[in-house]
């Protein structure tokens, strides 16, 4: 993937993740945070990827870079930790996964329906144990100071 | 003090932090950090993702029990912002009990942005999410049409009634089925499942999904299985759309598909 389409992939998702946080009824000074949450998300998803060619690897990495982040962010906007959680996790959402399952159980393709149902498991499932090891480490810091 | 109305204040903002889809651990810690400003001997709080319950007990008061049915839920984060922001302030003693219940009475169902935006940024999101699944020009005109669908169908339903799983059924249905439609008649050189999986991006459990994950691992579990069973249901509504719409699709094209 050259840098440009990067580029313009990173762009796409700020613009994407802003507008998706209006969905969700964000304050306005929080969006900004929110895009960057995103797009760094997104960032992550495609260099390791490109790296490792793995979708489930990749979106482990990418969740765990905007749960890390949001937890930042989030103490430093003074916002709860959900705003940016929910709305950096969503470009990572397998949606192409679950229209090719739904696809191919129409088709009458059984194979490739439980593959890619599967897949689509496996990478909600990255993105749940990314989310817990961030917030098992945020308690265990936590507890630290008191 | 008066305990009946921070009663009421903790359960207010408890109901309207539920309704806007907060994490159950959230809801608690709020409501009981109010209740604890009382100073009152006995102060429990319980909240399931349907109800909230609180008590408030001290020697030299009649004891207090409240419940609340929660039975509409939707997103609004920013709600979520503002009762934490306004609790917070209320227990470092800079605001009043009066204020923080005016406050959040008045934020009921106030909104932070006109419906006119939230159309239009509704349509922003479709079209970028399909860019960022990798789609062309081609794919990002079409993807925008069926953006204008959904935006005409939430117009059309969503003050009728409709529950959700119905609600988000039709709708990526109906979308579906016009884009593979269309796309089959005119012969246009694109990716419909990169339309379509964009078009579905601003339906997709993401709230639901997200605190499933923090409330199982929090220990609430009832709540936590509560939302990974409301997450699965809007994730199969989402796929039965597409399948209807794909089904028909074909069915009317011929299929071409």
């Amino acid at each position: 993937m050259s840098p440009l389409t990067i580029i313009f992939q990173v762009v796409c998702a700020f613009i994407g993740v802003v507008t998706l946080a209006v969905l969700f009824q964000i304050p306005k000074e929080y969006l900004l945070y929110a895009g960057i949450t995103g797009a760094g998300g997104w960032l992550v998803e495609l260099i390791v990827l490109e790296v490792s060619e793995s979708p489930t690897f990749s979106a482990f990495w990418a969740s765990l870079f905007v749960a890390v982040l949001s937890q930042i962010l989030a103490r430093v906007s003074k916002a709860p930790v959900t705003v940016y959680l929910v709305t950096g996790i969503l470009p990572l959402v397998p949606g192409v996964g679950m229209y090719r399952t739904v696809y191919y159980l129409i088709r009458n393709n059984s194979e490739l329906t439980s593959y890619y149902f599967s897949y689509t498991l496996q990478i909600a499932g990255m993105i749940a144990l990314a989310i817990f090891v961030v917030d098992s480490f945020m308690k265990i810091l936590y507890r630290k100071h008191g | 003090m008066d305990y009946r109305k921070l009663a009421d204040t903790a359960m207010l903002a408890g109901k309207i932090m539920l309704q806007a889809g907060a994490e159950t651990y959230r809801v608690e810690d709020t409501m009981q950090r109010i209740l604890d400003t009382s100073g009152a001997e006995t102060t429990e709080v319980l909240v399931l993702s349907t109800a909230l319950m609180l008590t408030l007990d001290d020697p030299s008061i009649n004891e207090i029990s409240k419940m609340q049915r929660i039975s509409t839920r939707g997103t609004n984060l920013g709600h979520i912002c503002t009762v934490n922001g306004l609790s917070r302030k209320y227990c470092a003693g800079e605001i009043s009990l009066e204020e923080i219940y005016e406050k959040l009475k008045l934020l009921g169902e106030k909104k932070q942005y006109s419906s006119g935006i939230y159309n239009l940024c509704t349509l922003i999101t479709v079209v970028m999410f399909t860019l960022l699944l990798g789609g062309n020009a081609m794919d990002a005109l079409l993807a925008g049409g069926s953006a204008i669908l959904l935006v005409l169908f939430q117009m059309m339903f969503a003050k009728r009634g409709l529950n959700q799983f119905m609600y988000h059924m039709a709708a990526l249905a109906c979308a579906t089925f016009s884009v593979s439609v269309l796309q089959a008649v005119l012969h246009i050189d694109c990716n419909l499942e990169l339309v379509v999986a964009g078009t579905a991006m601003p339906l997709l459990p993401g709230v639901a999904l997200t605190n499933a994950i923090r409330d199982t691992l929090q220990g609430d579990y009832i709540s936590g299985a509560a939302r990974v069973v409301e997450a699965f249901i809007r994730a199969v509504a989402c796929a039965a759309g597409i399948g209807i719409g794909l089904s028909f699709g074909s069915l009317v094209t011929g299929g071409v598909l």
